[in-house]
């Protein structure tokens, strides 16, 4: 089924094109990758999916509802999620309280619950707690729940960042480069985190420049170049595209 | 556990109920008095500075305009003194939610200089506006907290032991208030726009919606501060708009502790004790305030509360709590 429908998306800085006549579309449980040069859009692509920029022209769809335009805590609460390219974690706060903060959705408590401290609201808390655990069990994060997030290392706080957003209970998942910067050990935590989340029934849209990862995990891949799409098809297929070739991976990449 | 907890709590109200009978000077009275008035103001200004993370510098207006509602409704209409603290609230309240609006789309700098500009407008309107607001001469002669209660009939709050009863039964329930909004999901989204704005949005926390809880709520605070002041000092001027007020109830909450629950209190009461034990120093007061200001700043950037905290925990060598 069609999750997210993008038609004709754009936007432009002061006369330069950073995404261009986009089009594309992700079906449930689908990962699919998002490559380019750097300056490609990617980023800015994630930043009008997400509500940050307001498009110059174009639509956005989430199950045929049309998301353009809104605030960007309005389509986290539809169910699109995003993470961000530079790391962003809650740097003074623990790591469970981190995803407890991520969680604030699953929140029904009205003030008056929160205020008098009802059963109802007492129920949530210790619940959400428990689903907060779970989040950290699901990324490796169980054993540092009492560290501050700002004491993790690198690789930690991009799993907690992943958590943080699983705590939003997403439909779709953005992924900003979740891989950047990792050895080849965490490189293939991620990825097998990003497989366990697809098979929850999570969609998964992942900007990364580790071929490795993308190539892997992807079913569709779309590349960009200059804000337009260049070409869109299975791993395979993207491999061995010319313009992708020639605008991004290089003539020496493995095309078998 | 639980049992040990409702212990402390009932010594803690058996403690502040006998205080008075202890205190035997009056003026020690009237310090604890005030404190407790700084108490309520300063837990709204942390709500906003120290949860959310944005500096207000218009809790001011929000205190004078309290101060002023319960004058004016007092003075002019004779209202009860249930009436004027109420619409004291509702006053400070209302400006809230309009100031709220206009600045709570701005941050850091931006935020801080239009509350700022606010208060500064509100403080020339008392000033100018004589007919209504008695001008720079202030309002004198506001009475004390007096009613009528039905089953009771006429009362009237005229000793300083009465009047400290009072303060804290505004006191402690907004303490409670305070205690159990920021240990909620309400609390921790305050804190997770304070630790980083577009994290939190992205997880669907709406700054505006948030920070203005936090605003409006701290706003009617200070609106409740403002009418207790008025009542017990007696006199109002729009010397209550100025910025004076404003730097204390910024050091009180600094130095208690920004984003802790206790650290505004702690911040009152030591912040209005030591410049009065000060005094017998004269003419050194000021400079060795500024000094003592200077040295805690440097040493406990984060507050008494944290710090008090981190000694304890270190001592009973627990790990760091989590909600």
């Amino acid at each position: 089924m069609r999750l997210v429908e993008v038609q004709d998306l754009s936007i432009c800085f002061g006369g330069l094109w950073a995404v261009r006549d986009l089009a594309l579309t992700l079906d449930e449980r689908e990962i699919l990758g998002v490559i380019g040069p750097n300056g490609a859009g990617k980023t800015t692509f994630f930043n009008l999916i997400s509500g940050f920029l307001k498009p110059t022209r174009g639509r956005l769809l989430f199950r045929d509802q049309d998301i353009t335009g809104l605030e960007p805590y309005r389509i986290a609460k539809l169910g699109i999620v995003r993470t961000f390219q530079s790391t962003k974690v809650f740097p003074n706060l623990t790591v469970l309280q981190g995803v407890r903060a991520g969680c604030h959705q699953r929140v029904h408590s009205s003030w008056k619950d929160i205020i008098f401290r009802s059963r109802a609201f007492r129920e949530e808390d210790r619940r959400i707690a428990a689903e907060a655990l779970a989040l950290l069990e699901f990324t490796g994060l169980a054993a540092r729940r009492d560290a501050l997030a700002k004491d993790l290392s690198y690789g930690e706080q991009r799993l907690l960042e992943v958590a943080v957003a699983l705590g939003a209970q997403p439909k779709v998942l953005l992924l900003d480069e979740p891989a950047a910067g990792m050895n080849p050990d965490e490189t293939n935590r991620m990825v097998d985190l990003v497989t366990r989340i697809r098979a929850q029934g999570i969609a998964v849209m992942l900007v990364e420049h580790n071929m490795y990862m993308v190539m892997g995990i992807s079913d569709r891949v779309v590349c960009l170049n200059y804000g337009q799409k260049i070409a869109e098809g299975t791993p395979q297929e993207i491999r061995c595209h010319r313009d992708v070739v020639d605008a991004y991976l290089g003539q020496g990449a493995a095309c078998a | 556990m639980k049992q040990a907890r409702m212990l402390a709590i009932a010594a803690a109200v058996l403690g502040l109920g006998l205080l008075p009978l202890a205190l035997t000077s009056k003026y020690l009275l009237h310090l604890v008095i005030m404190a407790a008035i700084f108490a309520i103001l300063t837990m709204g200004l942390n709500l906003i500075y120290g949860y959310v993370g944005q500096l207000s510098l218009g809790h001011t207006a929000f205190f004078g305009i309290g101060a002023y509602t319960s004058a004016l409704l007092a003075l002019r209409l004779q209202m009860g003194f249930g009436w004027t603290l109420l619409s004291a609230a509702i006053a400070a309240g209302a400006a809230g939610i309009f100031i709220g609006h206009i600045t709570l789309r701005l941050r850091e700098a931006y935020f801080v200089i239009v509350t700022l500009s606010f208060s500064e407008i509100i403080y020339l309107v008392a000033v100018n506006w004589v007919d209504f607001t008695g001008g720079p001469m202030g309002l004198p002669d506001v009475p004390s907290p007096a009613g009528r209660l039905p089953g009771i009939g006429a009362w009237e709050i005229t000793s300083k032991v009465s009047y400290y009863y009072l303060v804290m039964a505004v006191l402690l329930p907004l303490a409670l208030i305070v205690y159990r909004m920021v240990r909620s999901p309400v609390g921790t989204a305050f804190v997770a726009l304070r630790e980083n704005e577009d994290l939190a949005t992205s997880v669907g926390i709406g700054a505006y919606r948030y920070a203005m809880i936090a605003f409006v709520t701290g706003a009617i605070f200070a609106g409740l501060g403002g009418s207790l002041y008025a009542h017990y000092v007696g006199f109002i001027s729009p010397e209550v708009f100025t910025f004076h007020y404003m730097i204390i109830m910024l050091v009180m909450a600094i130095m208690g502790g920004l984003g802790t629950i206790s650290g505004p209190i702690v911040g009152s009461i030591l912040f209005t004790l030591i410049p009065e034990y000060l005094r017998v120093a004269e003419k050194l007061r000021e400079p060795i305030f500024g000094a003592i200001l200077m040295v805690s700043i440097i040493f406990m950037p984060q507050g008494i509360v944290p710090l008090v905290g981190r000694l304890w925990r270190a001592l009973r060598r627990r790990p760091l709590e989590t909600r």
